[in-house]
């Protein structure tokens, strides 16, 4: 019987937790259209969910463009077709690798970062606070890093799609002598706006599910992760994790729905 | 002003509050008094409507506020003012910032008075030169200031106060609690302070309340309860090994 029990009381958590998942996601929106608007807020948190992640996204975008061009030659080469080195590189960065990646990018800088402030936040009782003001904590510290994260991460994707195309440019043309001509040309005929935009909704969506996740995680740390700093650092592991997880499987779903 | 009626509460089948029953009395200093882990924060935290108790009420002006929210729950949170154990100041904003906040938030006014209200408040409660600094940069003492300075702000009908000299050396906590005192004949607000600083917190008292295995187990003026023939009470005052209370 013990064990039937345990099973029920996990199944009854998993589901209580999903349900506050949502019911928290559902505030979060509603606070976000609720005036006054703290449009200071959100800049600040753009400067840190996007410009501090400059550095990480255009190293990581070079590096992978350059890969996606030397690996895409070897490939191509055996079926001589180098000349659509160009296509090759581009469609598979706006299509895939450029939303992915920068998604998983900055979950692992700012995800795990927003997650840990909310949770020490609310274990020094900094969220208490704020409600015993008549303020509600998801108005002042969730919604600005939703609407933030929904600004951002866009744009770290677009610039990661140049600049990893450009590595990839770099690669083939000046290592591996494929022709420019080509190279840019490949690229002119096979991407079509369908590919720049469809990655573009993949990228809103990963920005919702990672703030809605490390916020999630955070602000509820003391209820589901854990007591204390243990409690917080459970919380930011999870927030990643889960992130992460989820940034995957909904690209699937997404991809499916876009082909 | 507070008035408590038969407040149940537990946590995963164990039972903090046990049905509690008492009246704050308006425009004094009462103190909730109690061994650690008895149930004062979580009482605190019903008063404010912080937490949903299992039954019974939490009247507020006559108004329940366990069964109130949003717009409603924040009308009645206008009248309080609270000074938390740690502080809970917002760690991002310096000392000016964060006293001022609530009035950023909560009203219109201009720049101007904004400032020199949170510069009055800050001198109130004596920090005077210390507003570009951040909390972590600041002692104890001074982080209890500041937190009282920012409850203090709004001018709230009700101040409350949950464990204000926890982790203090004796000097600073006999000032604060002067602090709380000179605060609450100041602006005649009605004081609830949470302490278990026994005897110091009783000089400030106006009326105490003591909660002892999630009931009350007496109340009244400060020379009554130190009179009490209650065991459990003079145990408590006398700080006794021996008595009913037992220690686990």
């Amino acid at each position: 019987m013990t064990w039937i029990e345990n099973l029920g009381k996990t199944v009854l958590r998993f589901l209580e937790k999903l349900g506050t998942r949502f019911v928290f996601l559902f505030q979060v929106a509603g606070w976000i259209f609720t005036p006054p608007f703290r449009p200071y807020e959100v800049l600040k948190q753009i400067h840190f969910i996007g410009v501090r992640s400059l550095f990480v996204i255009v190293l990581t975008a070079a590096f992978t463009g350059m890969v996606l061009g030397v690996q895409g030659f070897y490939t191509l080469k055996k079926f001589g077709s180098e000349g659509l080195l160009g296509a090759a590189v581009a469609l598979s960065i706006l299509r895939e690798l450029g939303p992915v990646l920068a998604a998983l990018m900055v979950t692992g800088r700012a995800g795990s970062a927003i997650a840990a402030e909310i949770g020490i936040m609310r274990i020094s009782e900094q969220l208490d606070a704020l409600e015993t003001m008549a303020l509600h904590p998801i108005k002042y510290v969730v919604a600005p890093k939703v609407v933030a994260a929904i600004i951002s991460i866009p744009l770290l994707t677009a610039i990661f799609d140049v600049v990893g195309i450009a590595g990839g440019y770099v690669a083939g043309v000046s290592m591996l002598d494929v022709s420019p001509a080509g190279f840019v040309g490949s690229m002119h005929t096979s991407v079509q706006w369908k590919d720049v935009y469809s990655g573009f909704i993949k990228s809103f969506f990963f920005a919702l599910l990672i703030s809605w996740i490390c916020c999630f995680e955070g602000y509820f740390s003391d209820a589901y992760s854990g007591y204390g700093a243990e409690g917080v650092s459970h919380a930011t592991t999870t927030a990643v994790v889960l992130a992460s997880v989820n940034i995957l499987v909904w690209d699937y779903f997404v991809t499916s729905v876009l082909v | 002003m507070i008035a408590i009626r038969n407040l149940k509460k537990s946590f995963q089948r164990q039972e903090v509050l046990k049905g509690l029953n008492f009246e704050v009395p308006e425009g004094k200093i009462t103190g909730i008094v109690g061994r650690s882990g008895c149930g004062k924060t979580v009482l605190l935290k019903h008063i404010i409507g912080l937490m949903k108790p299992d039954s019974g009420e939490c009247l507020i002006a006559g108004e329940d506020i366990t069964r109130v929210n949003g717009n409603r729950l924040n009308e009645i949170r206008k009248k309080f003012g609270m000074l938390f154990q740690t502080a809970a100041l917002l760690d991002s904003m310096n000392v000016f910032e964060n006293v001022a906040f609530p009035l950023r938030e909560k009203t219109r006014l201009p720049d101007a008075e904004i400032r020199e209200r949170t510069l009055t408040e800050l001198k109130n409660v004596g920090i005077v030169g210390m507003e570009e600094k951040y909390p972590s940069q600041l002692s104890g003492g001074m982080r209890k200031r500041v937190g009282l300075a920012r409850a203090l702000i709004m001018n709230p009908e009700i101040v409350l106060f949950d464990e204000p000299t926890t982790g203090l050396d004796p000097i600073m906590k006999k000032a604060i609690h002067q602090l709380i005192f000179e605060t609450q004949r100041r602006v005649g607000c009605t004081a609830v302070v949470v302490s278990h600083d026994i005897p110091e917190v009783f000089e400030i008292l106006d009326y105490i309340i003591m909660l002892h295995d999630g009931n009350v187990v007496e109340k009244g003026e400060p020379e009554q309860l130190q009179k009490s023939d209650n065991p459990i009470v003079q145990q408590f005052i006398k700080g006794e090994l021996e008595g009913p209370i037992r220690i686990t």
